[in-house]
């Protein structure tokens, strides 16, 4: 377990250990929502992450509540992301889906594609609600979007994926 | 295993590369960090955006720190010296006595939260990121998007008694359907209105924004519609235009727009709402237009013509250090403006920090305006008074008496909600008591006003941290809880510790009685005696699956459930009408409940069919008329293409009536392709369902459609 605060003292005072124990509690979350939210680029994803890091560290002096390090760092992680996926040439904005079985149920294999034609930002709401667990509004919080905006696409997506997801 | 579950592990899937590894990314600091030791950086303050939109406390220095600033000589600190705000500790709010508190306000608050980047800290240790975007920026569209949020979910439940859900028989002509309002003569806006001649349309998509559609109706069949364009009737340039609501009253109609006016050389642009009133008509007549700084927050019109508007105006990206007084919030008619007096800005409250000796108080980069004026006067336009208060506000609530504004802060253990009362009387508004209570209410519909008393049920995240010589541990409790406050603001009375684990998703005040709806896997309907406001106390708990985000008296002894459907796990199936029995709020009853799923709305695409509504997050999206019987519940349903495998999308809404403890389905109408479903409302006998692309009308004997128009 990592003590957040006294973590996020010494690394306010640039202890570089310190800030990599409280980085070692999110960094497989923050690649794995850069991962998938881009379209499982690893390269891109894996700058999306570093530059984060590198972000995060030397900003973290005016990080006041330990225990918001973790949303806090994902916020820095949702602008880097969202300026890569602008990058990109095709944008798909509406939610397609590959055919479906009668009974409106994926099998493991058509999951995982369906994952795959959602759009760029309901990736990344979908990646913070199931990785992270966020509600609706600190996905909102954390990717410029209203509440109510994160909430029906969660719905779609929680349809289309046949899904429980937190809003 | 639970899908949600499935699509965690396929995204936990890919491994993490070398690089990122934490021990890996450690090097890499520590070279960076021996290239640029010889740095000193001054850092804004991140705090604001971990903290969202929340005022954010700041710690405003006495003589000592002031002295200490005053050292490294970059801020001229005696224009800074906020020491004036020693008078209103223990004060909720008190009046600025001149502009030049007010500047030094804004001033302490930008060197609290300003960073200054250096061109060589730009180049090197941020890359292009944070500056190309401006967190500074991002903050403001954040304030003003959370603001927008609040406006348009709130919404969802609502508190009433039977009698004031219908005014609507006029003494001439057709009874229609009006505007549901959670307070009876508090009247709230809406964009599809009728007066039972002409229905008046907002129209939604960015082209179409500052359009109001005007359509003539009589049983059911449409005339020729008039186009009324808000932004030819509007004082000035304005750009990023767009209607915000609409009112119906007295042979009057009131628009509000928002949008960003121009000087006129257009160099500069102030966020501003205006207030349009015509006389209503075929050929709408313009009787003048009052306008305030601020983005709409929400609004309330008096049966005697008094509107209360609440704006939030963020000053800090207008802020000009040779020129500070030009983001004091500003009001007017016809385009000509007054900055707001010093008397009418009022200041925050501050309190002395007993370990630190420094003043503290809050303030932050938005202001919140409340102007009245009276719409149906002989001087429409006119302003009748102005009050400027500190900080963003969220949802509000209104009574005839007076407006509670609620607005967030986080703090350590959790999130607050701090409420201020204003009270307001023929136009004039004053600051008259304020509260705090930890946890956050829903929107307007968790608060409610009732001899006296004001109650509020918010949802709580309370945090503790536990600590064991080295290591600590965070944990989160939720509940609910509802909160009594007497006329002076002074808590008398809480009931806490309501539904572990869960989350209010609906409430609805009713004189001594809340209902109240918490969600977690399971919909527990509580009954809430309030009569001795000092202890609340659970009469019932009734539970059933799914969960309602709006309720509705719908008689005497029926209260109606809207909401999200689900099974005995959770897993949400689609929508569904619920009705109780609560004559005895000590036994509710449940005496009704009609699933509304993809297969009830379009039988005939039998594939990959999903439904949602957007009524579970505006209330005003429903019909409810009991004195039609009468329910319309707008739906979106995608199925799937066959040969394209596409997701196609129907829009429409479905009509339903109650009768012994049934509902029944009394038809299904699809509305224009594509378009947002907006709002449904009944002229005699007919109904007419609006959205974004057209109306349809229904005679409501036969259930046929009787004609259409595409907008």
């Amino acid at each position: 377990m990592t003590d957040f605060a006294a973590d996020t003292k010494l690394a306010q005072q640039g202890d570089t250990a310190a800030f990599a124990r409280l980085y070692e509690t999110v960094y497989q979350d923050l690649y794995h929502t850069a991962y998938y939210s881009l379209r499982n680029h690893e390269h891109d994803a894996a700058d999306a992450v570093s530059e984060t890091v590198m972000e995060a560290f030397a900003s973290i002096k005016n990080l006041k509540n330990p225990e918001a390090f973790r949303s806090w760092i994902f916020r820095i992680l949702s602008a880097k992301i969202k300026r890569k996926q602008r990058d990109y040439y095709r944008q798909q904005e509406e939610l397609t889906a590959h055919a479906v079985s009668e009974d409106f149920s994926y099998a493991p294999s058509e999951l995982r594609e369906v994952l795959q034609t959602l759009s760029d930002t309901d990736r990344l709401i979908l990646s913070l609600s199931v990785l992270s667990g966020y509600t609706s509004e600190e996905i909102g919080r954390i990717c410029d979007m209203q509440p109510g905006t994160v909430r029906s696409r969660l719905s779609r997506m929680k349809a289309v994926l046949r899904v429980q997801l937190q809003d | 295993m639970n899908r949600h579950d499935e699509i965690k592990e396929i995204m936990q899937e890919p491994r993490i590369p070398e690089r990122l590894l934490p021990e890996s990314v450690k090097k890499t600091l520590d070279e960076q960090q021996a290239e640029r030791k010889q740095k000193t950086i001054r850092h804004r303050s991140w705090i604001r955006w971990t903290a969202g939109a929340a005022a954010c406390t700041i710690v405003l220095g006495t003589g000592g720190y002031i002295a200490r600033q005053a050292g490294n000589g970059k801020n001229d600190v005696s224009e800074a010296d906020i020491s004036f705000l020693t008078a209103s500790v223990g004060s909720y709010s008190i009046a600025a006595e001149n502009y030049e508190q007010v500047e030094a306000l804004m001033k302490h608050y930008i060197k609290e939260n300003t960073y200054i980047y250096s061109d060589e800290e730009k180049g090197v240790l941020y890359g292009e990121a944070i500056l190309e975007n401006g967190f500074v920026e991002e903050e403001m569209a954040m304030e003003a998007v959370d603001g927008a949020g609040e406006t348009s979910s709130a919404a969802l439940e609502e508190t009433i008694t039977t009698a004031d859900a219908a005014d609507i028989a006029e003494a001439e002509g057709e009874e229609y359907s009006e505007t549901y309002n959670q307070e009876q003569g508090v009247l709230e806006s809406d964009i599809v209105l009728t007066d039972g001649e002409y229905l008046y349309c907002k129209r939604i998509g960015t082209e179409y924004d500052q359009i109001v559609e005007i359509v003539p109706v009589a049983d059911g069949v449409f005339g020729e519609r008039t186009t009324l364009m808000i932004g030819d009737d509007l004082p000035e340039i304005v750009t990023s235009m767009g209607v915000h609501s609409m009112y119906l009253k007295d042979g009057r109609l009131i628009v509000l727009a928002e949008g960003v006016g121009q000087t006129e050389d257009a160099s500069e642009g102030t966020a501003r709402t205006y207030v349009l009133i015509y006389e209503t008509g075929a050929e709408p007549a313009l009787l003048g237009c009052y306008s305030q700084d601020g983005c709409t927050s929400d609004v309330r019109l008096m049966e005697d013509g008094t509107m209360y508007l609440v704006t939030n105006d963020s000053w800090y990206d207008t802020y000009d250090e040779n020129d500070p007084l030009y983001c004091i919030p500003s009001y007017g008619c016809d385009g000509v403006y007054e900055a707001a007096a010093p008397e009418e800005i009022l200041l925050p409250a501050a309190e002395v920090n007993e370990e630190t000796a420094e003043i503290e108080c809050e303030f932050s980069d938005s202001f919140t305006n409340i102007g009245s004026l009276n719409v149906l006067s002989d001087t429409p336009d006119v302003s009748i008074d102005f009050k400027c208060l500190a900080g963003f506000s969220g949802s509000m609530y209104c009574s005839i008496e007076n407006i509670y504004l609620s607005s967030s802060r986080w703090e350590e253990d959790g999130q607050y909600t701090d409420f201020t009362r204003l009270s307001i009387d023929s136009g004039s508004i004053a600051p008259t008591g304020s509260a705090s209570v930890l946890g956050y209410v829903k929107d307007q519909f968790s608060m409610s006003e009732y001899n006296g008393y004001f109650r509020a049920a918010v949802t709580q995240q309370k945090r503790t941290e536990t600590r064991d010589e080295y290591v600590a541990s965070m944990t989160i409790e939720q509940s609910s809880a509802v909160y009594v406050f007497d006329s002076n603001m002074e808590q008398i009375g809480a009931l806490e510790g309501i539904a572990p684990t869960e989350t209010i998703k609906s409430a609805s005040f009713q004189s001594d009685l809340l209902y109240l709806v918490t969600y977690r896997q399971t919909d527990p309907l509580f009954s809430i005696d309030l009569s001795d406001p000092a202890n609340p106390v659970i009469l019932d708990e009734y539970k059933i699956t799914g969960y309602s985000t709006y309720m509705q008296q719908w008689d005497e002894n029926l209260l109606l459930g809207f909401g999200i459907d689900a099974d005995e796990n959770g897993m949400e199936t689609g929508l569904k009408l619920v009705m109780f029995d609560n004559s005895d709020p000590n036994d509710l009853i449940e005496c009704g409940y009609m699933p509304i799923y993809a297969e009830d709305v379009i039988p005939e695409r039998p594939d990959g069919r999903y439904l949602y509504s957007e009524a579970v997050y505006e209330r005003k999206m429903l019909l409810i008329a009991p004195e039609k019987n009468l329910i319309a519940v707008p739906f979106n349903c995608a199925w799937v293409h066959p040969t394209t495998k596409m997701y196609i999308t129907e829009n429409g809404y479905a009509l339903y009536s109650y009768e012994n403890g049934s509902f029944t389905q009394l038809g299904v109408y699809y509305t224009e392709d594509e378009h947002t479903a907006q709002r449904s409302l009944y002229i005699g006998d007919y109904a007419y369902l609006v959205n974004s692309g057209g109306i349809v009308a229904v005679d409501l004997m036969t259930m046929q459609e009787t004609d259409r128009i595409t907008f």
